[in-house]
């Protein structure tokens, strides 16, 4: 990737966020657009797992729900502030990574997709059993984040709806720079050369097992901060974040929009975002449409939307 | 179109000064028809939809005529907040009714309370109204109601040591906390204490161990779904002949199904009117709402009436109710109204709100039903 | 500069290097040849770390190298260019070069990666370009220009000729050949015996996981019994 195409996709991620608000017709976009990113946070974790490094985990749920909890829990029992919770969140859900990281990373295939499912649901089940602590399936609430109130004072009212939006907006443009740089960076280049030819990777002098690791923790870092926004801005959280469903999602969205590419998995995310939005018309076929518009896209753009309009598109131009 | 012109012309004419805006008063409900907890959400939906087609046949409010905008969020509280959030800002609601699970209430809730929408919950748990938050109300009894009443006819049997068995799913352990709360204000010591898990199939050793702990007088079984019916069947085949108290998480026709009606026989458990409805006395204060609502669903549907269409059922009369006594469709105004919500009568209770008091139910809500000849008897 | 000694291994049960004794010196090239399924490419996965060693030693500038993994391996100046031009088809050229200097983030990887275009202008040409879209023959290049920036002291090469055109095949033998100026040792395990026994100082011939032959390079290939089993003449 050259530094040209960086600074494009950097660019054009910050212009959508910036500009989209102009044509909402009402405060409830904000929401969508602010769910929207979050998605894609947690979907941009997995495009460094599965697009870079070429590892699968059907569990991220899991590390979104440690980020989601520690907003509750930490102000709860250990008085932290909430921004302080969702930090030691992500610091959690890196050292859990790395814990489980060293043993199932030596997996491969569908024994890496199952241990990594078998972790995304003992965090679910921990927190659903956990009741004393968690207030168990029916959740626990989530304290305020208080920084509104802040820009209120000095003067800055910003709806909740529009608040959320620009906070996981501007998370999301971090979070995608980061991702791309880390691709043009000595490591990202070596998540990505493992997952051409492992032996090759192996010959050049890449520690194959700790690159691996690099990228499992880092993409659960982006789950969790994922899951923490949405606690912070829902107020309340159940063990659902952490569910099986959740970890589903959030393959078939980098998998929709193409698993190696930062915006074709925020064009997925966007996508299976909005349609159940756009679909409530039709409640009772909205499973049946997501289900048949997945296996479309798996049969005739397998690589994805984005990979695969553009490669069409080019094929075009030439 | 040149029909509906006319009529617009002629309705114009009758009311005279309605004007061109919204004639319809906005009602929302996000409610879990699909997913994990459709067997609670969809009554509830059909409930509401079925009442508002009544209601605006019968010319609606003050007659203004209710448009209902229904999502379905599958149970999934990030889903219900959206859709709340949609249905406040994009669909300008003036109240809502929803939250089929405690998950999806809670989400709603912080919406509603933001943005000054009055709420009103279809969910069991105690802390949506408890504390007390402006414009946020429940139709379901709590389960520490439902423990308090199960204490309640205990204690008027002279039963005081009981053995407990618990399903772990989150009904049961949030019900067999809350009854852990309450027992001792009931003078109730409970001297065997069990769970089970959601799968369990046979939960013989555990009735074992209760059946002979020393001094054991009655058999308390907080859960939900398939549990407390194999805990019924194995205590029926153990031979136990303590009384089984069961919870209002099994009131239904289907339990007495799925057990058997010999085996199901002197289970004891709180269930509402409903449930009932064809054995409530004439001059029962529930009778007639009861049976109205269960006639209309059943005929409509043909589909036995549950509880938790009920709680929608008294979710919607309580809205009809405020929304007539504030005149119109000022969030504010209805949600005065609600709040003082003086002995309305509901399937699953009479309703009395206040300022610090958002349920308004008590425990003359739920009657304490026995299992007799396959059928249900009243024995309060 | 490489010494083994007695070198076992086996997949699962089944021993398939007998006792391997070989010695690579300092600026040597030294070549193994040999049939099919002799054990040539599990002898070289062996000494790049990539196939574990039941038994014996590797001895590398002096320290047992035998159990360090592969990854290391490179750092201590031992590079290998695997079996079937393994290189990083899903990246460009230049980032494939650039993964063999994973180890050095100082400035002469920029000169190495001048060098290795100088060895290989087509590369040069093709450097934005994704991997896997080179010929057969430029992806050899690319796999040892790719080993080449790791700095190595000595390079296994893993039957760098296979499946190439003729006119490729001597284009290829030319660059090891070249390498010798450059102060790096190889060892090459080949097919091609003709082809490497003509550029190596010496060769080993091995057949079903045993050395069988041993020598200077002109004398095999003149060996009667080498010519007629490997040498086809």
């Amino acid at each position: 990737m050259t530094a040209h195409s960086k600074w494009i996709q950097i660019a054009i991620v910050a212009a959508l966020v910036a500009v989209l608000p102009f044509f909402f017709p009402s405060g409830y976009y904000y929401r969508v657009g602010a769910l929207i990113f979050v998605n894609a946070l947690s979907v941009i974790g997995l495009v460094i797992l599965i697009g870079y490094a070429g590892q699968i985990s059907l569990g991220h749920a899991g590390f979104a729900g440690i980020g989601a909890y520690s907003c509750a829990l930490a102000p709860e029992y250990l008085g932290l502030h909430p921004a302080l919770a969702a930090v030691l969140g992500a610091v959690i859900s890196a050292g859990v990574a790395a814990l489980i990281g060293r043993p199932i990373l030596k997996l491969k295939g569908y024994y890496l997709a199952v241990a990594t499912l078998g972790f995304g649901i003992l965090v679910s089940l921990v927190l659903t059993n956990e009741r004393q602590l968690t207030g168990g399936p029916d959740g626990m609430a989530v304290p305020e984040l208080g920084l509104r109130d802040l820009l209120r004072d000095m003067g800055w009212r910003l709806s909740g709806g529009e608040f959320w939006y620009a906070i996981c907006g501007i998370v999301l443009v971090v979070g995608v720079w980061i991702a791309l740089n880390l691709a043009a960076s000595p490591t990202g280049r070596a998540m990505r050369a493992l997952h051409g030819s492992e032996v090759a990777a192996r010959t050049v002098g890449i520690d194959v097992a700790r690159v691996k690791l690099q990228a499992f923790m880092i993409s659960a870092v982006y789950a969790s901060v994922a899951g923490s926004l949405l606690a912070l801005q829902n107020r309340f959280i159940t063990p659902d974040v952490a569910g099986f469903m959740h970890s589903i999602e959030m393959v078939s969205m980098a998998v929709l929009g193409g698993v190696g590419s930062i915006l074709g998995a925020m064009l997925g995310a966007a996508i299976l975002t909005l349609l159940p939005q756009v679909l409530t018309v039709f409640a009772e076929y909205e499973q049946l449409v997501l289900g048949a518009i997945m296996i479309s896209v798996m049969i005739f753009l397998p690589r994805g939307l984005l990979p695969s309009i553009a490669a069409k598109l080019k094929g075009r131009d030439e | 179109m040149k029909f509906m012109s006319t009529t617009a012309l002629a309705m114009l004419a009758t009311f005279g000064l309605a004007t061109a805006a919204s004639a319809e008063i906005k009602l929302g409900a996000s409610l879990s028809a699909t997913g994990p907890a459709a067997f609670l959400g969809d009554p509830e939906a059909k409930t509401i939809e079925m009442l508002i087609d009544d209601l605006n046949a019968k010319g609606g409010i003050n007659g203004e005529k209710i448009d209902l905008t229904l999502y379905d969020d599958g149970g999934d509280p990030n889903k219900a907040r959206t859709f709340a959030t949609r249905l406040i800002e994009d669909d300008e609601v003036v109240a809502i009714i929803g939250g089929t699970t405690t998950g999806t209430s809670m989400s709603i809730l912080s919406v509603a309370e933001d943005e000054g929408i009055p709420f009103i919950s279809l969910a069991g748990a105690i802390q949506i109204i408890d504390p007390v938050k402006d414009y946020v109300f429940k139709t379901p009894h709590t389960d520490r109601m439902a423990c308090e009443k199960i204490f309640d006819n205990m204690k008027k049997n002279g039963i005081t040591r009981i053995g407990m068995i618990s399903g772990t799913d989150g009904f049961g352990a949030s019900m067999e906390a809350q009854c852990k709360e309450v027992a001792g204000s009931y003078d109730i010591e409970i001297i065997a204490d069990e769970i089970y898990g959601p799968s369990d199939a046979d939960m013989t050793p555990q009735l074992t161990k209760i059946k002979n702990t020393e001094g054991v007088e009655a058999i308390l079984n907080p859960g939900f779904g398939q549990g407390p019916a194999i805990v019924t069947r194995n205590a029926s085949q153990l031979g136990i002949e303590l009384p089984l108290y069961q919870s209002h998480g099994v009131a239904s026709d289907s339990f007495i199904e799925l057990v058997g009606p010999e085996a199901s026989e002197g289970v004891r458990l709180p269930g509402t009117a409903l449930l009932i409805a064809d054995i409530l006395p004439e001059d029962d204060i529930q009778r007639d709402v009861v049976m109205a609502y269960k006639t209309a669903y059943e005929d409509k549907y043909d589909q036995n009436v549950s509880t938790f269409g009920g709680y929608a059922n008294d979710a919607f009369l309580l809205m009809v109710n405020a929304m007539e006594q504030a005149g119109g469709e000022d969030p504010d105004a209805i949600r005065e109204a609600l709040e003082a919500t003086d002995g309305l009568v509901g399937t699953t209770g009479v309703y009395t709100m206040g300022p610090d008091n958002h349920l308004g139910l008590d425990l003359s809500a739920f009657r304490m039903l026995e299992i007799e000849n396959g059928g249900w008897k009243s024995i309060n | 500069m490489l010494t083994v000694k007695g070198l076992r291994s086996a997949y699962g049960r089944i021993e398939v290097l007998h006792g391997i004794d070989l010695e690579v010196k300092s600026g040597e090239i030294v070549t193994v040849v040999g049939a099919n399924g002799a054990g040539k490419t599990t002898l070289l996965k062996c000494l790049s770390g990539l196939q574990p060693v039941t038994d014996g030693e590797m001895i590398f500038r002096g320290e047992v190298m035998t159990t360090v993994p592969a990854f290391r391996r490179l750092k201590l100046g031992l590079a290998q260019s695997p079996e079937g031009r393994q290189i990083f088809t899903n990246l460009s050229v230049e980032e494939n070069l650039r993964l063999g200097a994973f180890l050095f983030t100082d400035d002469r990887v920029e000169r190495d990666m001048e060098d290795a275009f100088v060895m290989f202008p087509i590369l040069k040409e093709k450097r934005h370009l994704v991997a896997g879209g080179l010929s057969g023959g430029q992806q050899q290049m690319l796999a040892i220009a790719r080993a080449l920036m790791g700095r190595p002291t000595c390079l296994l090469l893993d039957r760098p000729s296979m499946g190439l055109a003729p006119l490729l095949v001597a284009q290829i033998f030319d660059v090891v050949k070249a390498l010798k100026a450059r102060d790096v040792t190889v060892l090459l395990v080949e097919q091609n015996a003709y082809g490497a026994l003509k550029i190596a100082d010496r060769g080993y011939v091995m057949e079903t996981g045993r050395i069988t032959m041993e020598g200077p390079a002109a004398a095999l290939i003149s060996d009667p019994q080498v010519r007629e089993a490997y040498l086809g003449i």
